[in-house]
């Protein structure tokens, strides 16, 4: 069960030198399930049952995407809206994920500084990720530390190595030391350098 | 002894399927087991050819022709054109060289310039027959040496045309055998008393032959291609198989007529339908005459050796043989290296064009009628010629096992291939409603694309739009070996006929496994056939298009359009599976219609759970505990924001709310 289930997202995969280089890193790694959102749903009609399967069968959801508008891909969101339990809601065969972690791999073209974001970095990442935070809670999932990739559109050929290694890191952390989240301002800006 | 026809057929016929199969099976290629078949009947073993044989030989010459009409085919004329200067420096040099370098020896030997000269001009020329077919047996065609070989022995053809013109001019006076100039020369490539404008002056002569040249590139571009299209209107194999033939044959009669070369003739009339859309047609009708033609060909030089005069004058006829060999082996490297071939290709290029032709043997018998040569020279030399061409494919032999390993060892730096093969990712069968907007779909995104259908109206009119349509049955796997099916990475079958597709896809995956075949079916019967024929994809010709409808009429009936766009996916996804569990199972028709109603009643129900209909929004009020102060002061909070109960309460909830 120590599992990871990545939750994949990118519209335009071809075109992303950040994103095809943490799928690399991602190879062989056998606890690993990566799941390519836009690949299995190129109509964006999602299979909810399959997908809930998905979940349950998984210890640790990460999903990974590139920030849009400060949000999720639209796949992604529609994801969202279809799959995770909904309170008040009868379902045939009840989704729990209570104990799962939930984790994001996110990258981001510009550096904070000009996303017009509270200064101070821990904050700034707060505020990015919040309302993925509160679904996240909502539905019952543990959270996790983002692992953020910034200035996506910059980083060279070492800085994107380094950032592939750090993700693979960052996910085998998951796996073997079921680390846990402490409190909302331990978020640490990870895989940025 | 009496042979007739038949009996002569059965005689060919039965000599090459015993040798052709036992040559390939000790890997000496079909070439050498005609040859050998060849020996075995002729007059110095078994003696069954007879008289007939020398009427064989200049039948079974029209393989020849044939098959320069089918490497036309393959030739288009932009890839020619880039060719000319290879053609014309390559091959130009091997046979100015050649020429001259086997003048010198025979010179040296004592005979008379004017006939050394001949000996060289004719002994430069190499056999189209033999190379071409061996190096198509070995697939070596489209590599570089192959292609270089190619050029040069396009040059030797053209070549033949000046020496024929120079021959009569080299006559010695006192070795005039024969008075009259004899008409069986004529039939390959000979200009011969029986041209028809051979009374005319030289200029007009030329004129005659350029406007002919003219004649026959015009008329391939403007008028083959409309009268292609009647007889292929008529649907009939027979008839297009016909005009192909009568084609090849009417064109080796003109140029005959004109004393040119027929085989150049054929080669013109295939380079100009390389461009057209019965390409692969034409390739695939000619193929087996072609075949049989050049097998009895082999066979009648096989048989036509004559082993009493090599026997009488053993030693000098080695001592030629070799000779002969060594000189042109040693210009062909020189020549070859000097345009860049190197290592395995250079020696795949020398080896392969080392031998004497099949025109020599023309252009002996009529050297000899015009007083070139004596009759025992030419007897010599034709039986030198014979012996060089049965050592060619051992030549070959030995390049792939001995040579070819040991370049490989050494390493050769890949040398550039300079004719881009045209060679498709996807080859699409079937070019109907159906095919055509795949086929644009595939265009537009610009990738290489081969298209087969047996309509001609409809290629007409993707043709207007520059797509690559040809014509023939696509269900024919002759056709799509021609069309590149191995190197393709993907076939689809949008073919009307639903067996003849099955057929197809079933006799696909047999040859060539590892090929994606993307099918259409026509219904679930189809379906099921489609997949037990191993189709890795196959598309319901009508769901999608259903679907679309279904979703309109809800839309104009009063549904919301999204809502009715959901409904004909998720109706859409449940009877892909059904049809595809029951295509698995294999089931009778009693047991289907029963699934298939339990299947709808499934469907009707899974319609109204669908979970698009129950979004999040309302579920919104009791929110996690977040830290906000990390949003600054003036920072708006959420509406409706308040201590939230802990996750697992939360989802303590909602499993209240589901029992």
């Amino acid at each position: 069960m120590e599992s990871v289930l990545i939750l994949f997202a990118h519209p335009i995969l071809e075109h992303s030198r950040v994103h095809k280089r943490l799928l690399q890193a991602l190879a062989g790694m056998e606890q690993v399930t990566l799941h390519d959102l836009y690949q299995t749903y190129p109509d964006f009609f999602i299979d909810v049952s399959r997908e809930q399967d998905l979940l349950r069968e998984h210890q640790h959801i990460v999903l990974q995407f590139p920030l849009y508008w400060f949000s999720t891909p639209s796949l992604l969101k529609e994801w969202q809206d279809l799959v995770l339990p909904q309170p008040g809601r009868t379902t045939q065969e009840p989704l729990d994920l209570s104990g799962k972690t939930f984790g994001l791999a996110v990258s981001y073209a510009d550096n904070l500084a000009a996303l017009e974001l509270p200064s101070e970095p821990s904050a700034a990442i707060e505020a990015m990720v919040l309302p993925l935070r509160l679904t996240a809670t909502r539905a019952g999932l543990r959270w996790c530390d983002p692992f953020l990739i910034p200035d996506a559109s910059h980083l060279d050929d070492t800085q994107l190595a380094l950032a592939a290694e750090g993700y693979r890191d960052h996910l085998l952390a998951k796996v073997y030391y079921q680390r846990a989240t402490a409190g909302p301002g331990a978020s640490r800006k990870q895989g940025s350098d | 002894m009496d042979h007739d026809l038949l009996f002569a057929a059965f005689v060919y016929l039965s000599v090459a399927v015993l040798a052709v199969p036992l040559a390939s099976r000790f890997g000496l290629g079909s070439v050498l087991g005609y040859l050998g078949a060849g020996i075995v009947i002729g007059p110095f073993v078994l003696n069954l050819t007879g008289e007939a044989q020398n009427d064989i030989m200049h039948f079974a010459e029209f393989g020849v022709v044939m098959m320069l009409f089918l490497i036309g085919l393959e030739l288009q004329p932009q890839v020619l054109w880039r060719l000319r200067r290879k053609i014309l420096g390559l091959g130009g040099l091997q046979v100015t060289l050649t020429s001259l370098a086997l003048m010198g020896v025979g010179m040296f030997a004592g005979l008379a310039w004017q006939t050394a000269l001949a000996i060289g001009m004719i002994l430069a020329l190499s056999s189209t027959a033999i190379v071409m077919q061996s190096l198509e047996e070995k697939g070596w065609t489209r590599s570089p040496g192959g292609r270089s070989s190619f050029t040069v022995l396009l040059f030797q053809d053209m070549a033949v045309i000046p020496i024929l013109a120079l021959l009569p001019l080299l006559a010695m006076p006192e070795s005039l055998a024969l008075p009259h100039i004899g008409d069986e020369t004529a039939q390959h490539g000979g200009q011969t008393a029986t041209s028809l404008i051979a009374h005319l002056p030289i200029w007009a002569q030329g004129i005659a032959a350029l406007g002919s040249i003219a004649a026959i590139i015009l008329a391939g571009r403007f008028l083959l291609r409309p009268v292609f299209r009647i007889i292929a209107q008529h649907q009939s194999r027979e008839l297009f198989t016909a005009f192909t033939l009568f084609l090849v044959v009417a064109i080796s009669l003109l140029m005959r007529a004109l004393g040119l070369s027929m085989a150049l003739g054929t080669f013109l009339a295939g380079v100009v339908l390389a461009d057209s859309e019965y390409r692969h047609e034409l390739e695939n009708n000619i193929q087996p005459f072609k075949g049989l033609l050049l097998g009895l060909f082999f066979i009648a030089v096989g048989s036509s050796i004559d082993f009493a005069l090599i026997l009488d004058s053993l030693l000098l006829i080695l001592a030629l043989t070799f000779g002969l060999l060594l000189v042109k082996l040693l210009v062909l490297a020189g020549v070859g290296f000097s345009f860049d071939l190197r290592g395995s290709q250079l020696a795949l290029f020398t080896l392969a064009l080392a031998q004497g032709g099949e025109f020599a043997f023309v252009l002996f018998s009529f050297a000899t009628q015009n007083g070139v040569l004596g009759l025992e020279i030419s007897g010599l030399l034709t039986a030198v010629v014979a012996l060089t061409m049965l050592v060619t494919p051992l030549l070959l032999i030995a390049y792939e096992r001995v040579l070819l390993p040991w370049f490989d060892r050494v390493q050769v730096p890949k040398e550039h291939d300079d004719i881009e093969d045209d060679e498709p990712r996807v080859i699409l069968a079937g070019y109907g409603a159906f095919g055509t907007l795949v086929g644009r779909l595939l265009i537009a995104n610009r990738i290489p694309t081969t298209i087969l259908d047996f309509n001609p109206e409809q290629i007409d009119r993707m043709r207007v739009f520059g797509f690559k349509v040809y014509y023939g049955d696509a269900t024919r796997i002759e056709l799509l070996e021609l069309a590149g099916i191995a190197k393709a990475e993907l076939l689809v079958v949008a073919v009307g006929d639903a067996d003849a597709a099955t057929r197809l896809v079933e006799e696909v995956k047999r040859l060539h496994p590892h090929l994606t075949v993307i099918a259409r079916a026509a219904d679930r019967f189809h379906y099921r056939q489609l997949k037990q024929a191993g189709a890795d994809i196959i598309v319901r010709q009508y769901l999608q298009s259903a679907m679309f409808m279904g979703q309109a009429i809800l839309t104009s009936l009063g549904f919301r359009a999204f809502t009715a766009r959901r409904r004909a996916q998720a109706f859409e996804r449940h009877d892909m599976k059904m049809i595809d569990a029951m295509a698995l199972e294999g089931l009778d028709d009693k047991t289907a219609a029963s699934i298939a109603r339990s299947a709808s009643e499934q469907i009707e129900r899974a319609l109204h759970q669908d979970s698009a209909y129950h979004r999040p929004e309302l579920a919104l009020d009791p929110l996690e505990s977040a830290d906000f102060s990390a949003f600054g002061e003036d920072a708006e909070l959420p509406l409706g924001l308040e201590p939230s109960p802990s996750p697992q309460a939360t989802q303590a909830r909602v499993k209240d709310s589901a029992s």
